[in-house]
């Protein structure tokens, strides 16, 4: 087996957002933030307005890796077992036989999640955390690496049920992929004007690598200092004035991780303040919940976490 | 200087007076209750160590068996200096555990206050009305400030009764211990006023950190400088105004007490002589030390080093536990409880302790000094020059020194360091003003994040070229004229 370091992490960073470029225009930021999600083992929420390409991007995120892709379309009446999988009893072996659910692919695409019944929602929590399924009381191992990409609508509440705290907390990053620019659109409708790019991707490495590059990305070197930051800045979350609920620990852990898997992209086996603080906003914000008053105010948690990146002390050098 | 720092201190100095003012007093009544000399240490000593801890570690949560270690460690060498016997290590002990706990109950309360502020914090403290309240501290569950005063007045008046019973049984006192409890009343007083005014400070400052007021950062030095004025004048004046302050005087009370003792039942208590004053250390044999050491300097040095070496073996002990649970758990501290939790604790502090203290000793500047004629008055003006010069060309020993030296250079030329940036967001602001280094930034700022943050070190030659590189961008700051 070959061994990996984080040169090959971040070769494989370029390549994938190459060819992940070739469908998405213009979105490379939020492609990286998809493969440092990819790469820390985490899975993501596009939460953005119908049409701005957030099932596109997870797909050719899923055919650049070369792994298996599958897609639940989310709708009321989408039951636990359409996700998991069931055993149905087959008359020619007189038993039960499984028969895996989509949520057996390594890259699944839960597509408009707000739309399922927290009961179905609920469902992908053990896939999601443990990276296992149970069905019939047998439990099932997700093959790795697996990723949930799951995509919400933010503007259109009819009809939905809103994720439950402990669902979204589960979610490595929440990102946000915004219109493209009128350069980028033009640009869009060029390349889609024959054939839709996406049917000639090609996969750049195989799902086994990729799993071999999150080792990798787990023993990147994480400096004192830098844990500190992270606890400072996820602490100051608890002790906002306009946060009824911080962030937990386990966005701490994400943030470390998340800060791992960006400075590997960048080709360094060390972590600097600085992939910190390009992760944190995705990382941390879902994480929060805000004080009544403070939405009526108009505060977003993502413009507390931009004001607590300029209040908390990184601690570079101490006092200078 | 932060007042969470200096309370602790305040606390145990006043503890410290008030049990050595309790000793002094009980001594001279009862010479069977005196206290040897190099106990003295250890009093004050275990008020620091647990007013401090108290403060800034102390929870609901702290093992139990981490406290009887704690008391283990002082009682042990007061054990030994006492001879190894029970009544005089009763005696001993019992004060310096006195001293432990009166500290301990101010450390807690500072901590409290915190918490106070942590469960208040966001229920508005932007309201006036409700910082009022919570100073006034109506509320017995939030009345840490009434806790100060309670036991200065408290702890006053037990000294006072003391001050007045030995007055009343043996009158007038001269030579040193005179001297001692001039010194201790002074101390007592002092401290224990400077410690509820630095309480007050202490809570209107978290209190306004969650009001986020905008609140001058020279405030709590100026109050400190304006309190420690009033208060040397307050002692100056009980100690040495030949003033007659009557009807305030310990003697003039004592006089009317006597009297009045006098003329009461009488308590029969056989008067002290001389012989037996002196010769009262004498019925306390010391194992660990010859008598005449004990009284002298040399027992405070004992008895100082036997503390040293017993704390430092308790927390050697302490901390190859905590290295021992550590591998057991595979470094996952999340998974220790109690104490062997606490120990891995103490074993990573000692071990970051140890790394900064080596990283600091790496990075010491210890500047050559030319060997040389001393310069005439003549030259004077042109070396004061040059040996300015060559200060602001010396080279810092150490590429996270060089970048200390470049933000210490950039600040005086108005572009301070926040502490709230990275060092790649501040070399972006210095690329902006001083396009010329650009580059040179870019590649000074990439070596020093492999110095700080990577588990690497950096070959000589490396650090020299990276030291060539700041030493350039330096004097490119030092250049600039300001916009």
């Amino acid at each position: 087996m070959p061994q990996f370091s984080v040169s090959d992490v971040a070769l494989f960073g370029e390549q994938m957002i190459r060819n992940i470029s070739k469908v998405m225009v213009g979105k490379e930021t939020v492609t990286k933030r998809l493969l440092i999600a990819l790469l820390s083992d985490g899975h993501v929420l596009l939460e953005d307005v119908p049409g701005v390409g957030k099932t596109m991007l997870a797909r050719s995120l899923a055919a650049s890796c070369g792994g298996s892709f599958c897609r639940i379309q989310c709708t009321p009446d989408l039951l636990p077992s359409d996700v998991t999988g069931l055993s149905i009893y087959n008359q020619k072996q007189e038993d039960f036989v499984f028969r895996p659910g989509p949520i057996m692919a390594q890259i699944v695409l839960v597509d408009e999640i707000n739309r399922a019944t927290p009961r179905t929602q609920s469902s992908l929590l053990e896939a999601m955390g443990e990276g296992q399924v149970t069905v019939d009381g047998a439990t099932y191992d997700l093959r790795k690496p697996f990723m949930v990409v799951a995509t919400q609508n933010p503007v259109e509440f009819e009809g939905t049920f809103p994720l439950p705290e402990a669902q979204l907390d589960r979610f490595f990053l929440v990102l946000q992929l915004g219109y493209p620019t009128a350069e980028e659109e033009k640009e869009v409708l060029h390349r889609l004007q024959e054939e839709h790019p996406i049917s000639a991707l090609a996969p750049v490495t195989e799902p086994n690598h990729v799993a071999q590059l999150q080792e990798v990305v787990a023993r990147v070197h994480v400096e004192e200092s830098v844990r500190d930051y992270v606890v400072h800045l996820v602490r100051s979350t608890r002790q906002h004035p306009q946060v009824q609920l911080g962030a937990s620990p386990r966005g701490s852990l994400a943030l470390i991780r998340a800060a791992q898997a960006a400075a590997a992209l960048d080709s360094r086996d060390y972590v600097v303040p600085d992939d910190v603080k390009f992760m944190a906003t995705s990382v941390l914000a879902h994480r929060l919940i805000l004080k009544a008053e403070s939405i009526l105010r108009g505060t977003t948690a993502s413009s507390i976490i931009g004001e607590l990146l300029h209040q908390v002390d990184v601690g570079v050098e101490g006092d200078l | 200087m932060k007042m969470k720092a200096l309370l602790p201190a305040l606390a145990a100095i006043f503890t410290f007076s008030i049990i050595g003012l309790g000793t002094k007093y009980l001594g001279l009544l009862f010479p069977a209750l005196s206290v040897p000399f190099c106990l003295w240490p250890f009093i004050l000593l275990s008020a620091i160590e647990s007013a401090y801890f108290a403060t800034y570690y102390l929870g609901p949560r702290t093992p139990s068996l981490w406290r009887l270690i704690e008391l283990a460690v002082w009682l042990v060498p007061v054990y030994l200096l006492s001879g190894r016997s029970a009544e005089p290590f009763l005696r001993n002990g019992f004060w310096v555990v006195s001293s432990w706990l009166m500290a301990r109950g101010y450390g807690s309360q500072l901590s409290f206050m915190e918490r106070v502020a942590d469960h208040l914090g966001d229920q508005g403290a932007q309201t006036v009305n409700w910082e009022y309240e919570s100073l006034a501290s109506l509320d017995s569950d939030h009345a840490p400030l009434k806790y100060f005063w309670r036991r200065f007045f408290g702890y006053g008046g037990v000294i006072a009764i003391l001050a007045m019973a030995f007055h009343a049984k043996i009158g007038d006192l001269h030579g040193e211990d005179v001297l001692h409890l001039r010194l201790l009343g002074s101390a007592a007083v002092a401290s224990g006023l400077a410690l509820q005014g630095g309480a007050y400070l202490f809570r209107l400052q978290i209190l306004w950190g969650y009001a986020k007021a905008d609140v001058h950062p020279s405030l709590a030095r100026t109050w400190l400088k304006g309190m420690a004025v009033l208060l040397l004048v307050l002692v100056l004046f009980i100690n040495v105004a030949p003033v007659d302050y009557w009807p305030l005087t310990a003697t003039r009370i004592s006089t009317m007490l006597r009297n009045f003792v006098v003329k009461g039942p009488t308590v029969s208590m056989p008067p002290i002589t001389s012989d037996e004053k002196a010769s009262r250390l004498e019925e306390d044999p010391f194992w660990f030390f010859p008598e005449d050491v004990a009284l002298g300097p040399w027992g405070f040095i004992l008895a100082f080093a036997t503390l040293i070496v017993f704390a430092g073996m308790t927390f050697l002990l302490v901390s190859v536990i905590g290295l021992v649970a550590l591998r057991l758990v595979g470094h996952e501290l999340e998974k220790l409880r109690g104490l062997p939790k606490l120990a891995a604790q103490v074993y990573l502090g000692l071990r970051e302790s140890l790394r900064i203290l080596l990283g600091m000793m790496r990075n010491i500047r210890v500047g050559p000094r030319p060997l040389g004629r001393l310069p005439n008055v003549s030259e004077l003006g042109e070396v004061t020059k040059s040996k300015k010069h060559t200060e602001s060309m010396r080279k810092p020993r150490g590429v996270r020194a060089m970048f200390r030296r470049i933000a210490k250079v950039a600040k005086k030329k108005g572009l301070a360091f926040s502490p709230s940036q990275t060092a790649l967001e501040y070399g972006k602001t210095l690329q902006e003003h001083f396009p010329e280094v650009a580059r040179a930034v870019q590649e000074f700022l990439d070596g020093y994040q492999k110095v700080r943050y990577s588990d690497r070190e950096l070959s000589e030659s490396d650090q020299s070229k990276l030291l060539e590189v700041g030493a350039v961008i330096v004097e490119e700051i030092e250049r600039w004229k300001g916009e």
